[in-house]
């Protein structure tokens, strides 16, 4: 439990220095000047009075425990102060102070010492090195920001102090209102996924947004995250997607950005939704913060200006939102109240002369319709309009409505005031259509969430111990990457079909193996030294008899002599051919954050060029595979084209969403690439034809 | 007493390993035993003498009496091979004579480490053929398996060397050859009356260097993660790809140094998330504080030097390519893998006969 942080009766703030322009004094003077209705202590030895307010000598000076203690002195002497709060039994405290690990190895150890001095003591710590934190509802500023954010429904976290004082800053002149904000600072203890804990069962929370630059712990953000989104919404903006965004997050918190497919897919599958810029970041706050989540998907679209319309339409088409179809009835309606030359039909144009009457009586009728579940209400300054009375008329009628009522005015001075009157009146207003339908698309996009629900994955009948036992007797051996029979068995073991095959370490023994299997055979050449076996001509398919096997033999052996002298060999792996059919690729890399990332794409040839893969967070249900699959561009060569036969989904989605156990369970298994899973025709199955299984140094 | 010479059919074939490890199974093995090697390549001073590098550490390591001089009393030095060139070559052979007189004098068995093939040593009169009819000693010849896919190295010995040849120990054997050396070559061998008397596979271990001495040879500066620098290091990358490419690749060895640019960052965190010893930051370009925390949370040295990428990756290859056995705890690892994967009483027992 949080509470400590956000709803404490008593705060002391440790470090008020008597001039102003420090930290300490600073939020100090927050504390009194933002109205908290508790007692506030200033803690500093050398003062009598700070700002009218007794000062005390110590924590333990204090006329009771605090439920919070502020800190804000020089890093060496924080961990004292800890030991203090805990002696006397206070259970949280904000670290303001920088000069941790941020500074280099010294202030890692005082940072190291600080955390094990809280967690011994039962002292829960917010930062080292933060802004701070605001709590509306209990009117607690505890932040060194310089403005005081409107108070309403968005719990921020930030990783970044000072975006955190940019989104306090906007809240304040008219942004979205704030029920939390957090500044995250150097995670010695509390982080993100504490706060989604905490923020999931605050009834002041309409929605949790944050700026993240990596997530400190992925296996506890995801489970956090999940609960969260099953009951309000989670916005997340995470920096550094670029090479040189990483670097700057690398040197900006120490830790790594991760590979942005995986923030990708981790988001997405906990149900959060990711926004790409901080103007998004603060207009998905906004949407969520004032709009109802809709019943269902029509948009309609109501605009003074021709233009605006369209372009309001495109942005909802981009946006994949379905434009709502109108009733007859509505039809009806609008006709007896718009002028002949309006429109009708969705986008509805009530033409540039109209007055907020008009405005009114079309919102009305549109409000009415069954099919209307979100409603942009747009406005262009044209010299009979009236911004301001339009703007009481949008919310008059938005209050009496379950819709989604969403306002773009744009425009500049002449509607400026109109905005705030509509944000004032609680509905969301955006000065462009395009800002105004991504608002829209947010929404929708967290109403299918909650509606889909996420994704339910059960473990198929798999033996992991034999498997394991294969990979632990492979590191033994100490090559990065594990052998084709080995990866083969590995694959059979979680009822992966793999095509019959062995490595021979001689002629005679791959001859046998061959008559085993059966012809057409393909060799490839077995040697842990050979990484990529075609590009050494390691690799000779469609033998079809043991004379052609002698000669391939011979021929594959003799090119590796010449393009891979080091190489040490154990023989050639003889594999029965795979039957043709579509191929796909299927491959595992392990995420720093978020553990193993499943790839699936289409194979074959081109798949270098084409880049048509899709990716997902490990494991995934044969039902969420398909959905990958039906992502990919190329769905359509899987589904057949041109009287084609449609391949074997069912079989292709369970043996990705088996390679995603494997990942799973078998922690040994760094990267995995097969490529090509063969995919039969419907009802013929698929078989893994070539799969290279890694598994570190 | 017993003569075994251990030679090798190439250089850093594992002549020194070999026998420091039978020294040590010999002094459990209850069994009195001295060493000699008699033609050094390796010159170091001992007090007055100029001595061979591997016969000091080995004399220090068993603790021999006999000083390095004698234990070694031939090592090629420049000075020598000048002499050799002007048509001017000293005689030696009566100097190895009388140090072996000295070292065998009251011992069961010296182990003799011998040429590093057939030829060395043949200008002195000292080289493998040569030497086992002096000392009257039996050869244990090292023979790590290349490329070559019949054994004639060895049959070629056998000729040379007739019944002298008292068998083979394959050494460093890759995974690959591993059941081929064991089963088809062994058998061969056997067939034409060479013993085996073991494999020994690749053993990564054995070819790591510490962190403290590429730290040495690149004159480098260790910023944070001091408690790391005593680790070996078994292997090195270089790193400038982005930061996700450059997981999936460090993910790859372990063990390793990862050298890369000191503004990378993004590339040092994801050594650090890997199985990394220590990452060297190059260009004289220190690293950024917050990253020197964490590794010297994870005690894992970051290590400035000012010479770039390609110098550094110049100096790591020549260090790690030549990698002597100087270190207890690698010494104790061969005794370890000669224990599992040689017949080590059958060496005993043919040299009691």
């Amino acid at each position: 439990m949080l509470d400590g942080f956000f709803t404490p009766e008593t705060v002391a703030v440790v470090g008020v220095a008597r001039e102003s322009g420090k930290v300490g004094h600073f939020v100090f003077r927050n504390l009194i000047d933002g109205g908290f209705a508790g007692a506030v202590w200033p803690v500093n030895p050398k003062a009598d009075e700070i700002l009218g307010q007794k000062c005390y000598a110590s924590v333990a000076a204090l006329p009771a425990t605090p439920d919070l203690v502020i800190v804000a002195v020089p890093a060496p002497v924080v961990s004292d102060v800890i030991r203090q709060c805990s002696a006397v039994g206070v259970s949280s405290a904000i670290i303001l102070s920088a000069g941790f690990k941020e500074t280099g190895p010294v202030g890692a150890r005082l940072e190291r010492e600080l955390a094990q001095v809280a967690a011994e003591g039962g002292v829960r710590l917010l930062g080292p090195n933060c802004l701070g934190l605001v709590a509306t509802p209990s009117k607690l500023n505890a932040a060194f920001a310089g403005s005081v954010p409107r108070s309403g429904g968005v719990a921020f976290l930030s990783q970044s102090g000072a975006l955190g004082t940019a989104i306090i800053d906007e809240s304040a002149s008219g942004g979205p209102g704030i029920a939390y904000f957090v500044s995250l600072g150097n995670r010695a203890d509390v982080s993100e996924h504490d706060l989604l804990r905490e923020w999931e069962h605050d009834p002041a929370v309409r929605v949790a947004a944050g700026y993240l630059e990596s997530v400190k712990d992925g296996t506890a953000f995801l489970a956090a995250a999940r609960s969260f989104t099953r009951k309000r919404p989670l916005v997340i903006l995470k920096a550094g997607t670029s090479d040189a965004g990483a670097r700057a997050v690398s040197s900006h918190t120490g830790s790594l950005a991760g590979s942005d497919v995986a923030y990708d897919s981790a988001l997405r599958d906990c149900g959060a939704l990711r926004v790409n810029s901080a103007e998004e970041l603060m207009d998905a706050a906004l949407a969520f913060d004032l709009l109802p989540i809709p019943d269902g998907p029509g948009v309609a679209l109501l605009t003074n200006a021709g233009g605006l319309g369209v372009l309001a339409t495109d942005e909802t088409e981009r946006r994949g939102l379905s434009m709502a179809s109108l009733d007859s009835d509505t039809v009806a309606a609008l006709r007896a109240c718009l002028p002949d030359a309006a429109a009708f039909y969705n986008p509805v144009d009530v033409l540039g002369d109209a007055d907020p009457g008009r405005y009114a009586d079309a919102m009305h009728a549109l409000l009415a319709d069954d099919g209307v579940h979100t409603l942009l209400v747009m406005l262009t300054p044209q010299a009979m309009t009236l911004p301001m009375e339009t703007a009481n008329a949008i919310v008059a009628a938005a209050a009496e409505s379950e819709v989604a009522v969403i306002a773009c005015f744009v425009g500049g001075d002449v509607v400026h005031e109109a905005r705030s009157l509509l944000r004032e009146g609680g509905v969301a207003c955006y000065p462009s259509p395009e800002r105004a339908v991504f608002a829209a698309s947010l929404i929708e996009r967290y109403r299918t969430i909650r509606a889909v629900g996420l994704d339910v994955v059960e473990q198929p009948d798999v033996d992991v111990a034999s498997a394991t036992t294969l990979l632990t007797e492979a590191r033994t051996l100490g090559r990065p990457f594990v052998t084709d029979e080995i990866a083969a068995q590995v694959a059979s073991h979680f009822g992966i079909p793999v095509p019959c095959g062995s490595v021979g370490a001689t002629y005679s023994v791959a001859a046998e193996i061959a008559e085993d299997c059966g012809y057409p055979v393909a060799l490839k050449i077995s040697s842990p030294d050979i990484l990529h076996k075609s590009d050494v001509g390691g690799v000779v398919v469609g033998i079809k008899d043991s004379e052609e096997l002698l000669s391939a033999y011979d021929s594959l052996l003799d090119r590796i002599r010449r393009r891979a002298p080091g190489a040490a060999v154990a023989g050639v792996y003889v594999q029965k051919m795979a039957s043709s059919g579509r191929e796909l690729i299927v491959g595992i890399n392990r995420d720093s954050t978020f553990g193993p990332l499943l790839m699936v794409g289409l194979g074959g040839v081109y798949v270098e060029v084409l880049k048509d893969v899709t990716f997902g967070l490990c494991p995934v249900s044969p039902k969420r595979a398909k959905e990958m699959l039906a992502s990919l561009t190329g769905y359509a060569l899987l589904r057949g084209v041109r009287g084609e036969q449609a391949a074997d989904l069912d079989a292709a989605a369970d043996i990705i969403s088996r390679v995603s156990w494997m990942a799973s369970l078998l922690p040994d298994i760094v990267e995995l690439d097969i490529n090509p899973v063969i995919v039969l025709n419907r009802g013929q199955g698929a078989v893994a034809a070539d799969i290279r299984i890694g598994i570190g140094g | 007493m017993d003569c075994l010479i251990v030679a090798s059919t190439e250089p850093y074939a594992g002549k020194t390993g070999v026998t420091a490890a039978l020294l040590l199974e010999a002094a459990e093995r209850g069994v009195v035993a001295g060493y000699f090697k008699p033609f050094g390549t390796m010159p170091v001073t001992a007090g007055e003498h100029e001595t061979d590098s591997d016969a000091a550490y080995l004399s220090s390591l068993a603790a021999l009496k006999a000083p390095a001089h004698v234990v070694c009393p031939v090592v090629r030095t420049h000075a020598l091979v000048e002499q050799v060139l002007a048509g001017e070559a000293p005689s030696v052979v009566a100097r190895v004579l009388d140090a072996y007189q000295t070292i065998s004098s009251d011992v069961q068995v010296v182990f003799v480490e011998g040429p590093s093939d057939l030829s060395q040593g043949t200008v002195f009169g000292l080289n493998l053929q040569r030497l086992a009819d002096m000392l009257c000693g039996r050869v244990l010849l090292l023979h790590r398996p290349g490329t070559a896919e019949l054994p004639e190295e060895l049959v070629h010995a056998k000729d040379v060397l007739g019944d002298n040849l008292l068998g083979v120990l394959f050494n460093d054997v890759s995974s690959a050859r591993l059941i081929a050396t064991t089963t088809r070559v062994t058998d061969y061998l056997d067939s034409v009356g060479i013993k085996v008397f073991g494999v020994i596979p690749h053993d990564a271990a054995l070819s790591a260097v510490s962190v403290a001495e590429i730290v040495a040879e690149l004159d480098g500066v260790v910023l944070a993660g001091e408690a790391g620098v005593d680790e070996p290091v078994e292997s090195f990358m270089v790193g400038a790809m982005g930061q996700e490419k450059a997981l999936r690749y460090f993910r790859r060895r372990a063990r390793k140094a990862v050298v890369t640019g000191g503004d990378r960052s993004d590339v040092q965190l994801a050594a650090l998330e890997t199985d990394t010893r220590c990452v060297i930051c190059t260009g004289g370009m220190a690293p950024s504080s917050i990253v020197l925390s964490r590794a010297d949370e994870l005690g894992i040295p970051m290590v400035l030097v000012e010479m770039d990428t390609l110098s550094a990756v110049e100096h790591m290859e020549v260090l790690f390519g030549h990698v002597r056995v100087h270190d207890a705890t690698k010494v104790a690892r061969i005794r370890e893998l000669l224990g599992a994967h040689a017949d080590l009483d059958s060496l005993f027992a043919a040299l009691d006969g």
